[in-house]
């Protein structure tokens, strides 16, 4: 479990599952874990798996591509925004 | 069972039978086209205000009238039948984030205002044009426990939410919408409260709208977040008499295709809506979304020729650009067959 990015609006946190617990890798699934991303100010968060987090990983790939120093907070926080729709898992801050 | 007429939207239902009826896109990407800043939000009116505002979409009925109404615009002359008004989160509960409660009311009555106008712009007597007050799903939630630690906590009751889609639904009627959206529903119970406050409003008004209802599965098990699988949900709202029953948001139309195909079997005696977002979240997009109008509108499309649709749109990443190629693309194909003999048709034939 490792915080991968952590912004005043977002934070985002990769599971990895060990392999030997993993299931057998799938063409459009990933063998381990995934991503809970959490929208602070909405107080709500989404966890992604197989080919979502797939996705999740590519996008960030890509934006680290477009921008040899890394994305800015603010190209991560409008990249996170995108999934706020999907986000509807209540959570507490605590 | 005798049911009132519909006061509004009356001419929905038989355009339902003769064409797919086509609904806007999304709100929230268009606005983020903008590119508005925090003063944008605030304009003059909430320029002291203690909270920031920047992202209070439906703040911008207020501040920045012109950019909703010229989006509205965008998707009727696209070729939309039927438009959102901005009020996905205009209730008490969801305002109260920002500290701005006391305006939820206002809110959508300015908002029907707003969506109405443009209709009334773009309507022919071929062609009319419909306003959707939209009820979004609230940032709280009456069945899940936001604590980890305390599985029975809430952070919100059913009459709250209750009382405050009455209030959102009143200043919907006010302003003049056709009819009412139930949508993005990720909770059955929140939706529930929704629909328990459209019947209150219209028995104390003496008015009936037609109202559609939309769910959201947001992962591969098939079911929505409070646990239910769409067949389920369906058993559960039904009683509500909706116009229409559909899915939207989540996945994209590529993984929505199982649901939308189950629901369209087991929901004989309604509607079927769908209104799906244009793939994945894509950083390098211009929509913020993955799939081009192209890609979009050849899924939705597929849909229509499966005999699953009554009523397409787009929900997040989706554009006027979209909406006009679902438009296109649907408008081929005959509306799925619906049995308008209504909730307890079976019980006649015995």
């Amino acid at each position: 479990m490792h915080m991968l990015y952590n912004s005043d609006s977002f934070a985002v946190v990769q599971f990895e599952v060990p392999a030997e617990a993993a299931l057998p890798a799938t063409p459009d699934t990933l063998t381990r874990g995934g991503y809970e991303i959490v929208d602070k100010f909405a107080r709500k968060e989404i966890f992604i798996d197989g080919a979502m987090a797939q996705s999740f990983k590519d996008g960030v790939a890509a934006l680290i591509e477009a921008r040899p120093a890394g994305p800015t907070q603010e190209e991560m926080d409008d990249y996170l925004e995108q999934f706020a729709s999907l986000m509807h898992q209540p959570l507490v801050m605590h | 069972m005798i049911e009132k007429p519909y006061t509004r939207g009356a001419a929905l239902p038989e355009l339902l039978r003769q064409r797919i009826v086509i609904l806007d896109g999304a709100m929230g990407t268009m606005i983020q086209r903008y590119k508005l800043g925090e003063s944008d939000y605030r304009g003059e009116r909430f320029k002291a205000h203690a909270k920031d505002l920047k992202g209070n979409n439906e703040l911008l009925l207020f501040t920045r009238a012109d950019v909703i109404s010229e989006i509205h615009d965008q998707y009727l002359a696209a070729g939309a039948d039927i438009i959102e008004t901005n009020t996905f989160g205009a209730t008490r509960v969801a305002q109260d984030d920002y500290g701005l409660a006391s305006v939820a009311r206002e809110m959508n009555v300015v908002a029907a205002q707003l969506a109405r106008a443009s209709c009334e712009r773009y309507a022919t007597p071929d062609k009319p044009r419909f306003a959707a007050g939209a009820l979004g799903p609230t940032p709280r939630t009456a069945s899940i426990s936001p604590d980890v630690n305390d599985p029975a906590a809430r952070n919100v009751s059913f009459d709250e939410l209750k009382d405050s889609y009455l209030e959102q639904a009143s200043g919907l009627l006010e302003g003049g919408c056709d009819l009412f959206l139930v949508e993005t529903i990720f909770d059955t119970l929140n939706a529930k409260a929704a629909i328990f406050a459209l019947d209150e409003l219209m028995e104390s008004t003496g008015e009936r709208l037609p109202v559609i209802i939309s769910g959201t599965v947001t992962d591969a098990s098939g079911r929505i977040l409070s646990g239910q699988t769409v067949t389920a949900f369906w058993h559960s709202v039904r009683h509500a008499r909706p116009l229409a029953v559909g899915l939207n948001c989540a996945l994209g139309a590529t993984l929505m295709r199982p649901y939308i195909e189950e629901l369209a079997k087991v929901a004989g005696d309604t509607f079927i809506s769908c209104y799906p977002n244009a793939g994945l979240p894509n950083p390098m997009s211009d929509t913020g979304f993955d799939e081009t109008p192209e890609i979009t509108g050849r899924l939705v499309e597929e849909f229509a020729k499966s005999g699953f649709l009554n009523i397409a749109g787009g929900c997040c990443g989706t554009t006027p650009a979209h909406i006009a190629e679902i438009a296109q693309r649907v408008g081929q194909y005959r509306p799925r067959c619906c049995d308008a003999a209504g909730l307890f048709s079976g019980l006649k034939a015995a």
